[in-house]
């Protein structure tokens, strides 16, 4: 007994056990680093399950706290900004008119043009229950679930864009990667001139178009839209603009800022696209497939050319993603300067097969227009509501098209003398 | 307010309670005003400082297994760099339990160093996890220097945080 003392190693052995749990339980923790996404394990879901409803109605209660002070202490504005919003409401109405009758016309257009019905892809309105905590990563969580039939890597959008894709996936909840997190890849492509990339997060406001050759033209205010090429988003959902592209002589490849469409540091409700990957195009048949340098339109476009597939500044081009009805009342479809983008790339310099190499099997031939009005009417004979109508069907909302700018509500008919169309003097410009 | 008043701890439970009760009320400062700051350098841990609390108030294995987890709770919430936040609380916890008996607990300037210890090395395996991802200098520089300012704010905050658990009216 004088060397072996008992309590000794009873506490050696019993401060070794628990080194060891802590051991193990700090590589289990750190394991889950190198995991795919997937179903969220036990441990996860209970802690998220748990924990997530007080916190929510902490939430809750501190939004309350800043409406009410948004409320009722920051009202020094309150006048003249009332007066402001019920002359946008007077200068609303009277467009709301003029773009029903577009919407009429759209309608008819459609019937026209035989346009097939894209499939209708389901859609789950969700609630963030909340960002990441520490406020370095892009994530956030949402109130719905496996329970919801959602799934890793189904895309999540709102009514301004794509917003990410689902990462784990819970009872009630799941994990969401923003576009911003810089884990985070979306095959992406130039709208303007369909030079594809690969569009990661850099920093909570803006990420990076990676991957674009320094000799490609890429644009400030160009639009960039989703792919479709790797399997989790469906093409033609918004991403964002272009905000500057740098050129480095000695870089293979430009560094391009975009700026995301949605604010995502503010987000309250998004969509959960319930499929995801192929066969979900939002965008319009027919368009010039993505290709790379290739099929880069020429430098030194007719200005008629470049009216045609540049998006208006400031524009929002593609199509607007409608809320469902349940998350909001207002389904209102922005209009598309991308609609214009239908148009060949080329549009005077280049027949149609040569931009689609033959490889377009699927697209319609594009009708040639006469000598005399050949710009005008390849805008023209490009339906603008393909890419709206197709995108509502996508999200199930009411096919509804406000077109934004005056120059896109035009007739898209042969215009009349003495038509909008010849009253805008940017169009009169092009002819 | 909560260590004065009804909550004042008389018991283990009293304390377990109060622990508890300020442990979450700081996991929501974290969860929806702290990612809310426009700059990222002020997106300090607000559960580090609590830590310290905690360890000195519990014995190292009831402050591990608090420092785990609400680490993985954190981590949870976060989703990415797991094992992040579990490390620097048990970090935390073990650090105030290895010089408990050379620094004065009470003390604020101890307190400061010691959570600025631990917030330097939770910015540092931040840094180096964002890293990872090529990027240009100027991003690179301005992450760092939003690290270091974090370290720098999580110093400063470290004693107002604290005293809550720690204040010397308390009872414990």
């Amino acid at each position: 007994m004088k060397y072996f003392n008992t309590d000794g190693w009873v506490r050696r052995l019993r401060g070794l056990i628990l080194v060891l749990i802590f051991i193990t339980v700090f590589l289990y923790i750190f394991s889950l680093n190198f995991r795919s996404s997937s179903k969220m394990d036990v441990l996860q879901r209970s802690v998220t399950e748990t924990v997530s409803p007080p916190l929510r109605m902490f939430g809750k209660i501190f939004s309350g706290i800043e409406e009410l002070s948004s409320q009722y202490i920051w009202l020094k504005n309150l006048r003249s900004e009332n007066e402001l919003l019920k002359r946008q409401v007077a200068e609303l109405e009277s467009k709301v008119t003029s773009y029903q009758e577009a919407f009429i016309e759209n309608q008819r257009l459609r019937r026209l043009l035989d346009f097939k019905t894209s499939s209708k892809a389901e859609t789950l309105p969700a609630q963030v229950v909340m960002h990441d905590l520490t406020g370095w990563f892009q994530t956030l969580m949402v109130d719905k679930g496996f329970r919801d039939g959602i799934a890793p890597d189904m895309p999540v959008v709102n009514d301004e864009g794509v917003i990410g894709r689902v990462l784990d996936v819970s009872d009630r909840h799941c994990r969401v990667l923003l576009i911003t997190d810089q884990g985070s890849s979306v095959d992406a492509v130039d709208q303007r001139n369909r030079v594809r990339g690969i569009l990661s997060g850099k920093d909570p406001n803006g990420c990076l178009l990676k991957y674009i050759r320094s000799n490609l033209d890429i644009r400030e205010g160009d639009l960039v839209i989703t792919s479709g090429k790797d399997g989790v988003y469906p093409k033609g959902l918004r991403l964002g603009v272009i905000q500057a592209a740098y050129k480095d002589p000695v870089d293979l490849f430009q560094k391009i800022e975009v700026k995301p469409f949605v604010r995502l540091s503010a987000l309250e409700e998004v969509l959960i696209i319930k499929q995801s990957g192929v066969g979900l195009d939002v965008e319009e048949e027919g368009q010039p497939p993505i290709a790379g340098p290739e099929i880069q339109p020429p430098a030194q476009a007719s200005p008629a050319a470049q009216a045609v597939t540049e998006p208006a500044a400031g524009a929002k081009p593609v199509a607007k993603l409608p809320a469902t009805a349940a998350s909001k009342s207002k389904t209102v479809t922005k209009p598309q300067p991308a609609v214009r983008t239908r148009t060949s790339p080329h549009p005077q310099t280049k027949p149609a097969a040569q931009v689609g190499t033959g490889t377009i099997t699927g697209a319609k031939p594009v009708a040639k227009p006469p000598a005399a009005a050949a710009s005008k009417s390849k805008t023209v004979t490009k339906p603008q509501s393909t890419t709206h109508t197709r995108a509502n069907q996508f999200l199930g909302a009411p096919p509804q098209m406000i077109p934004r700018a005056k120059s896109q509500t035009r007739p898209l008919g042969n215009p009349q003398p003495g038509s909008q169309d010849q009253a805008n003097p940017r169009n009169a410009g092009e002819r | 307010m909560i260590a004065s008043g009804l909550l004042t701890p008389s018991s283990a439970a009293g304390r377990v309670i109060k622990i508890t009760i300020y442990t979450f009320f700081l996991l929501s400062l974290q969860a929806y005003v702290i990612p809310r700051l426009p700059y990222p350098a002020l997106r300090i841990d607000l559960l580090i400082p609590l830590m310290f609390a905690v360890a000195v108030e519990w014995s190292p294995f009831c402050g591990l297994l608090w420092a785990c987890l609400w680490g993985f709770v954190v981590d949870n919430f976060s989703g990415e760099f797991w094992g992040l936040h579990v490390g620097t609380y048990a970090l935390a916890v073990c650090l105030v339990n290895l010089v408990s008996e050379r620094f004065e607990r009470q003390n604020p300037g101890y307190q400061m160093v010691l959570v600025g210890c631990c917030a330097a090395g939770q910015s540092i395996a931040l840094g180096l996890f964002l890293s990872f991802v090529p990027m240009d200098l100027q991003s690179l520089t301005s992450i760092w220097v939003g690290l270091g300012i974090r370290t720098l704010f999580s110093v400063t905050l470290a004693s107002f945080i604290i005293y809550p658990l720690l204040n010397p009216r308390s009872e414990f």
